[in-house]
């Protein structure tokens, strides 16, 4: 945090120096108004001649400091470059000053990772919802509730009236009410399913087994 | 909600499949199918319709200036924020200037869950609009002119911290993976090895017994541990803690262009580099004081990730009838965003009766790597239509008075859509993607925001004020959510530097599903989000 104010304060003085043009007079407003900054075509051309003329001086102190940049020319030409890696006819020289020549061959792969899915969800809960509460009591059992949570309506499913946890609570008759929503423990044949029990997983075949569940 | 044709296919992970129960012998037909004709590990999609808001639905940053005005710059102009609302804005500037924007939040939020209630503040650094805008003039053509600007700002800030908790005596958490489970028919030895379809969920949940087989009437059926109290009749204690990170950071490159003072035109490309972390910890416990049955509690550790890069266009216009008066118009494309999502989960459970402890990663089914994802998120589109009336547009700043702008704004949030990036994408991946996109388009609506400010200006001191309104994205007005904005401001501009300091309150209300569940009535929390903004914008006219 302290390097973002550091630079923060840094780039600001270094900006406040360089507004000097609206130090003196009015400091425009562009919301308002935006007076006119006309380019001069004059100071342009002086100004890329002395960039010309700097760029050349460079360039000779360079050839005087190093040989390896004597044939070094306006045009950047590849050959000449001293990054360049020379395949045939022609020196090796420079070839092993490349800062990124490794004698052996370097590859790069990336690894898969093991699971694609990160996420899912089951499209059809995004229907429904009731925060309707009801009063609850304390007494020696715990918590207990002074509605019973039959005032709850389902609205998920339409038609369907209210739903008080039937799905686990089957009618004494053994007759199914409700089929469709039902989590029953059915696994396709197909999915190489095993009909465990709470005990733990009985499968065979190098799968993983559950922990035991103690007792 | 779902038609019987268009609901065949309800959700798929791995290579499970999850239909509606009304064709068992078609669906098993498909099951087999697809155990062939899908590798072990395929390329996987899947993601929740809440992504889709988390990108749309923000209040607008900026500059310290366009922060007091509530942000309102669809016509204004002259601000380095147009690059980011309306870019012909930028076709004011004939001078140059550099900004930069840091900010301060501090965040408190009350979140209310089942009659119960709870607060959490939480404080991070931010920051607005910064960059440099070049404005060039042409002296063969008085009054036109052209500005280049390269702006940085953060979009969005997901910094936050979610807590609540409440008794709930009708669902659990962990019936989403008894829900899930039975209803892909795979078995117990296929969800809890390595390669399990459901690493993330039910995979944990089964290894750790929070959910297991029970058989009731000769039935076996799948059962939650928190079921056996539910159906004494007693509570549940549920507590959830969320914490976000990261933002929207982005960058762009604008151009306006000015014709005759007159018309204004500008574009810019935006690229949004998306940052994005959440930690959620959700845990349930039995109320009760019965040591017997079958249920103590349990612990659910989501940790979740998403990094991307983007891009978008903006276009508009401004117009200046006459003196004084100027009428914007802004569309905003959508974002495209290449994402990627990284995901590790943990079980904690505690049962009674026999009393065991269990905890289960989902990195003991993943081969110890977290769960990894690469999809496509196409953000929605937004137009913004606004005017301004500027009281003195003189090039004596002396003599400049005032201006009152506002802006209004479409967001076509049910357009958000997802697809998957894979080249191997088979049919069933596109058939959730497209029923994730339909209900997207079911649940949430296109809103219109609202934001106006103004600015009464003395010589070189400003006082500014704003306002801002953001509408409920929810189709179903019985969730409520919008976003209210009030935002006061100072500004210097003198010797060519100019200082804006800015205050904005804003009171977000939102709701939060901690799980949804098909056979049940979800419940949800309302959250009410207290945040001050603080930020300073210096500028340096060059």
């Amino acid at each position: 945090m302290y390097t973002k104010f550091l630079l923060f304060a840094l780039s600001a003085a270094a900006f406040s120096s360089c507004s000097s043009s609206y130090k003196s007079g009015q400091t425009p407003d562009d919301v308002y108004y935006s007076p006119a900054k006309f380019v001069n075509e004059n100071q342009n051309n002086l100004r890329n001649e002395a960039q010309k003329e700097d760029r050349d001086e460079r360039e000779i102190r360079m050839k005087i400091r190093n040989r390896r940049w004597s044939d070094f020319d306006e045009d950047n030409n590849y050959y000449n470059s001293p990054y360049h890696y020379c395949t045939c006819n022609c020196s090796n020289y420079g070839y092993y000053y490349n800062p990124y020549y490794h004698s052996w061959p370097v590859y790069t792969y990336s690894v898969t990772p093991a699971n694609h899915s990160p996420r899912m969800v089951n499209l059809r809960s995004y229907t429904g919802y009731n925060n309707k509460v009801v009063s609850a009591t304390k007494s020696a059992n715990g918590i207990n509730w002074v509605s019973p949570p039959a005032s709850y309506n389902n609205s998920n499913r339409s038609g369907s009236g209210n739903l008080i946890r039937q799905i686990f609570t089957p009618s004494p008759s053994g007759n199914d009410k409700s089929s469709n929503n039902t989590r029953t423990y059915s696994p396709s044949t197909s999915s190489s399913g095993n009909n465990n029990s709470s005990s733990g997983s009985n499968s065979s075949s190098g799968k993983t087994k559950r922990p035991n569940r103690g007792g | 909600m779902q038609t019987a044709t268009d609901a065949d296919v309800l959700f798929t992970q791995g290579h499970a499949t999850l239909f509606l129960d009304t064709n068992y012998f078609t669906m098993k037909k498909y099951l087999l199918l697809l155990q062939f004709i899908l590798p072990f590990h395929s390329t996987i999609f899947a993601q929740v319709p809440e992504d889709a808001l988390r990108y749309s639905f923000y209040p607008q940053n900026g500059t310290a200036r366009s922060l007091s005005i509530g942000g309102a710059m669809g016509s204004l102009g002259g601000d380095m924020n147009a690059v980011f609302v309306n870019p012909a804005g930028l076709g004011f500037f004939k001078t140059s200037e550099f900004v930069l924007t840091p900010g301060f939040m501090f965040n408190t939020n009350k979140a209310s869950f089942r009659g119960s209630s709870s607060t959490y503040q939480n404080n991070n650094f931010g920051f607005g609009t910064s960059g440099l805008v070049e404005g060039f003039s042409n002296s063969n053509k008085p009054g036109s002119s052209i500005a280049v600007a390269f702006a940085v700002t953060q979009t969005a800030n997901f910094n936050s911290i979610i807590q609540y908790k409440g008794l709930n005596n009708y669902s659990s958490f962990s019936e989403q993976f008894a829900e899930e489970f039975a209803k892909s028919r795979y078995s117990i030895d296929a969800v809890i090895s390595p390669g399990s379809p459901f690493p993330f969920t039910s995979g944990p949940a089964l290894n750790t017994y929070l959910i297991d087989t029970v058989t009731i009437n000769g039935i076996q059926v799948i059962k939650a541990a928190p079921e056996y109290i539910l159906d004494a009749g007693k509570a549940l204690m549920q507590e959830i803690n969320k914490t976000t990170k990261g933002g929207i950071t982005e960058l762009s490159l604008g151009f306006g262009l000015n014709k005759k003072d007159k018309w204004f035109w500008g574009g810019s490309i935006g690229m949004p580099l998306i940052n994005y972390t959440s930690n959620t910890i959700f845990k349930e416990s039995d109320t009760s004081n019965n040591a017997n049955n079958h249920f103590k509690s349990f612990e659910f550790n989501d940790n979740f990730t998403t990094r991307g890069i983007g891009a978008n266009i903006k276009v508009g216009v401004i117009y200046r009838p006459v003196e004084y008066i100027r009428l914007g118009l802004a569309i905003h494309s959508p974002t495209y965003m290449s994402l990627t999502d990284k995901r590790t989960t943990t079980i904690a459970t505690a049962l009674e009766n026999p009393v065991a402890n269990f905890n289960t990663s989902s990195n003991s089914l993943t081969n110890d790597k977290p769960g990894e994802v690469n999809y496509a998120q196409l953000t929605p589109f937004k137009a913004i239509f606004s005017a301004s009336y500027v009281f003195r547009e003189i090039s004596d700043v002396r003599k400049q008075r005032a201006f009152i702008t506002a802006d209004i704004e479409y967001v076509h949030h049910k357009g958000s859509s997802f697809r998957t990036e894979s080249k191997d994408a088979g049919a069933q991946q596109k058939s959730y993607y497209g029923m994730l996109n339909k209900v997207i388009g079911d649940i949430y609506k296109g809103n219109f925001n609202f934001r106006a400010g103004a600015e009464l200006k003395f010589n070189i001191i400003m006082a500014r004020l704003g306002f801002g309104y953001y509408g409920n994205p929810y189709n179903d007005p019985a969730l409520k959510a919008s976003r209210m904005q009030f935002s006061g401001g100072l500004g210097y501009r003198n010797k060519g530097v100019f200082v804006d300091l800015t205050y904005v309150h804003t009171t977000t209300t939102d709701v939060n599903f901690p799980y949804r569940l098909e056979d049940r009535a979800n419940t949800y929390a309302t959250l009410k989000q207290q945040k001050g903004n603080i930020a300073i914008t210096l500028g340096f006219k060059l």
